[in-house]
């Protein structure tokens, strides 16, 4: 018997039958396949039919769009703007998009911002063809230092070659010794030199050095480099530690920063160290002294070493609370804004030390204020009242995040007559004070001021995230003076903070409020 | 009041200190002196342009004036890359009324309008590829592959941060 495999085989005529089917639907698939690539083929001739037409309708946009048809001048002026914002590719970018922007591009002025990274690329290319676009325009050089000191050298001997046109120079290295290699080889800037920054670290984790390696920690070179910039007026110096500011006379704009120290052992900062740098600066106008409140180090006042600034105008001290207590080391007779801010600090009132530190200073300097904002810096109601004494020319008062009272507020009513001068008051999270009480002072100040008595009437009025003053008492202040609900528009603190958007109050505002015409053209929602 | 006549023919009645605003108007408006019935043209612009114009100048009517030799303030103004709330809301246009804009302020010589158009475009190629910013307005590649040549060698030493 034959032995089967399967359980069931298909006789030889079924066998011939299925493979004729097969073939013949092979023989159809393989006709439809050849339709489907003609039909794949003519939907590609349609694609790019419909790509032509694509692409002669972005020609034709191209003719009407107006962005390359600016006027040279316009579309220069438009990359330099972008150029100077911190885009350093910019040229480049611009000038390879089409030959009306290639051309516009060519201004020398479009190339007058140079940044050279020493350890990226080919600086010494890009420098020389920066050089070359740029050709006679002043120049704005951003150099960051190398390890390697050749590809150093050969930069600065290219950039040093233009040294008469230097605009500003702004250096940022990894050590002070870095820096101060590139300050040794600066010699006789030019009559244009507007601007200096010098940042070095930069790094949360650096550590400052300790005690003993100070000495070679400070920017010793900066005075070499440039003391006989006679034109120079603004400098930035960003360190690891405040051993490394120096100052120079003939600036009249410094902004000191230090870097954040996360190192609570750290060698503590000595107020007789900025102290000192400020001395060798004593024709300022405008000082900003910057540490972050995270900043982990020790802060030691020492001893009663003063500077005197005569000519200091403008004072900015963001640091943390404790450190405020810095300004009994300034006398600036003729301190006009005063803006002392440390934001996010949960604690917020200053400590007896930084209070008092706060009282000596108005006592001793006087200081003619125009403007005062504290930023999240509170002081007690005994202290606002002992610095209104002091205050008589003042003309804006800015409180973020402060618990003045009503009592305090009062203080400003004619019948007491502080802050005589007084024509603006900003007030943002300040939550103890009452819609009546700034009513009320809104009222007499604007009534005296209108019998001819000697006090100026409040003329605007910003309360931001005040929670006890009430919409009804919003349109009792707008009777007697605009108030503002939202952040001025610039030159606003808050702006790039967000904390004081206020939105949503705002919207609630202006859908639940009925205003009237006259009402509207006052309060700015 | 002043008059003045746009390019389509139709006339506005303006302020004189908002009019003031424009350099070029200003000296107009000396030449013709006191006389309020001279309609001053204004022949490259349109009136839906010049109606936004003058819808700036309304609001920025007591803002101070820059004074054309001070160099140091105009570097100063142009450096500051910010945009108030209020202009940046006035520019939220479409890009050929911002173009239009820019032109006009630029012949009309308002230079603090003309640096809201400058710094609203500067903010919109910022960072961009050059192929991104013809897409972004409509631009076509014009270069000869003697300019595309040298573009790729310039390339090379275009590092950035």
């Amino acid at each position: 018997m034959k032995y089967n495999l399967y359980r069931w085989s298909p006789s030889e005529d079924e066998i011939r039958k299925a493979r004729k089917e097969i073939a013949e639907h092979e023989t159809a698939i393989g006709s439809l396949q050849a339709r489907i690539d003609g039909l794949v083929q003519q939907a590609r001739r349609i694609e790019e039919q419909k790509r032509n037409h694509y692409d002669a309708i972005a020609k034709c946009r191209s003719v009407l769009t107006l962005a390359n048809r600016l006027p040279t001048e316009v579309l220069a002026r438009i990359f330099e703007i972008a150029v100077q914002d911190g885009w350093t590719r910019g040229p480049i970018a611009v000038s390879q998009v089409c030959s009306s922007w290639r051309e516009a591009s060519k201004t020398p002025s479009v190339w007058s911002y140079m940044y050279i990274d020493c350890d990226k690329g080919n600086p010494v290319g890009r420098c020389n063809l920066w050089l070359r676009m740029a050709r006679q325009s002043l120049l704005h050089i951003t150099l960051r230092t190398a390890e390697q000191i050749s590809m150093l050298d050969a930069i600065f001997s290219l950039i040093s070659a233009h040294i008469l046109r230097w605009r500003s120079f702004a250096l940022e290295a990894s050590t002070v010794q870095s820096a101060n290699y590139v300050l040794s080889c600066i010699t006789t800037p030019g009559p244009y030199l507007k601007e200096v920054s010098i940042k070095v670290g930069d790094s949360s984790l650096a550590l400052p050095l300790p005690e003993f390696a100070q000495v070679q920690n400070q920017l010793s070179e900066l005075k070499g480099a440039f003391g006989g910039a006679l034109s120079l007026r603004r400098l930035t110096l960003a360190t690891d530690i405040c051993q490394s500011w120096v100052g120079l006379p003939q600036i009249t704009s410094l902004n000191l920063q230090l870097n954040d120290c996360q190192l609570s052992a750290a060698r503590p900062i000595l107020a007789s160290e900025i102290v000192r740098a400020l001395s060798e600066s004593i024709n300022l106008i405008e000082l900003s002294i910057n540490i972050s409140r995270k900043d982990k180090r020790d802060f030691q006042l020492e001893h009663d070493d003063l500077v005197t600034l005569p000519e200091l105008h403008s004072l900015t001290l963001s640091l943390p609370i404790p450190f405020m207590a810095f300004i009994q080391h300034i006398r600036a007779p003729k301190l006009q804004s005063l803006f002392m801010r440390c934001p996010d600090d949960p604690q917020g009132f200053a400590t007896e030390s930084t209070r008092e530190a706060i009282r000596r200073f108005f006592d001793e300097s006087m200081p003619p204020l125009k403007i005062m904002e504290l930023y999240d810096v509170d002081i007690s109601q005994d202290d606002f009242a002992f610095c209104f004494n002091f205050l008589s020319s003042l003309e804006e008062l800015r409180l973020h995040g402060s618990e003045i009272s009503d009592g305090t507020i009062r203080l400003l009513d004619p019948s007491i007559g502080f802050l005589p001068m007084l024509s603006k008051l900003d007030l943002r999270w300040c939550g103890h004070i009452t819609g009546e009480a700034l009513e009320e002072v809104v009222r007499s100040r604007s009534l005296a001021s209108a019998y001819g008595h000697d006090i100026s009437p409040l003329n605007e009025l910003i309360v931001i995230s005040c929670s006890v003053v009430n919409e009804k008492q919003i349109l009792g202040i707008v009777n007697y003076c605009t108030c503002r609900l939202k952040m001025r528009d610039v030159d606003d603190y808050c702006l790039h903070r967000g904390c004081c958007d206020n939105l949503r109050y705002r919207n609630r505002f202006r859908s639940r409020v009925k205003i009237n015409p006259e009402q509207a053209v006052r309060i700015i929602v | 009041m002043v008059i003045i006549r746009t390019a389509d023919k139709e006339k506005f009645t303006v302020d004189r200190d908002v009019a003031e605003c424009s350099v070029l108007l200003k000296n107009l408006l000396e030449d013709v002196g006191e006389n309020e019935e001279e309609e001053i043209p204004v022949q490259n612009i349109n009136s839906s342009v010049f109606r936004k114009v003058l819808e700036w100048c309304e609001h920025h009517k007591n803002d101070p004036r820059p004074a054309s030799d001070d160099s140091a303030a105009e570097e100063s103004r142009r450096r500051t890359t910010d945009i108030s709330e209020w202009d940046q809301k006035f520019i939220a246009v479409d890009q050929e009324m911002l173009f239009e804009i820019i032109l006009a302020a630029n012949y009309l010589d308002i230079k603090p309008l003309l640096d809201v158009g400058c710094k609203t475009v500067a903010n919109m190629i910022k960072g961009k590829t050059p192929e991104e910013i013809r897409k972004l307005f409509n631009i076509t590649n014009d270069f000869t592959p003697e300019e595309e040549a040298q573009i790729r060698r310039e390339n090379e030493w275009a590092e950035d941060r």
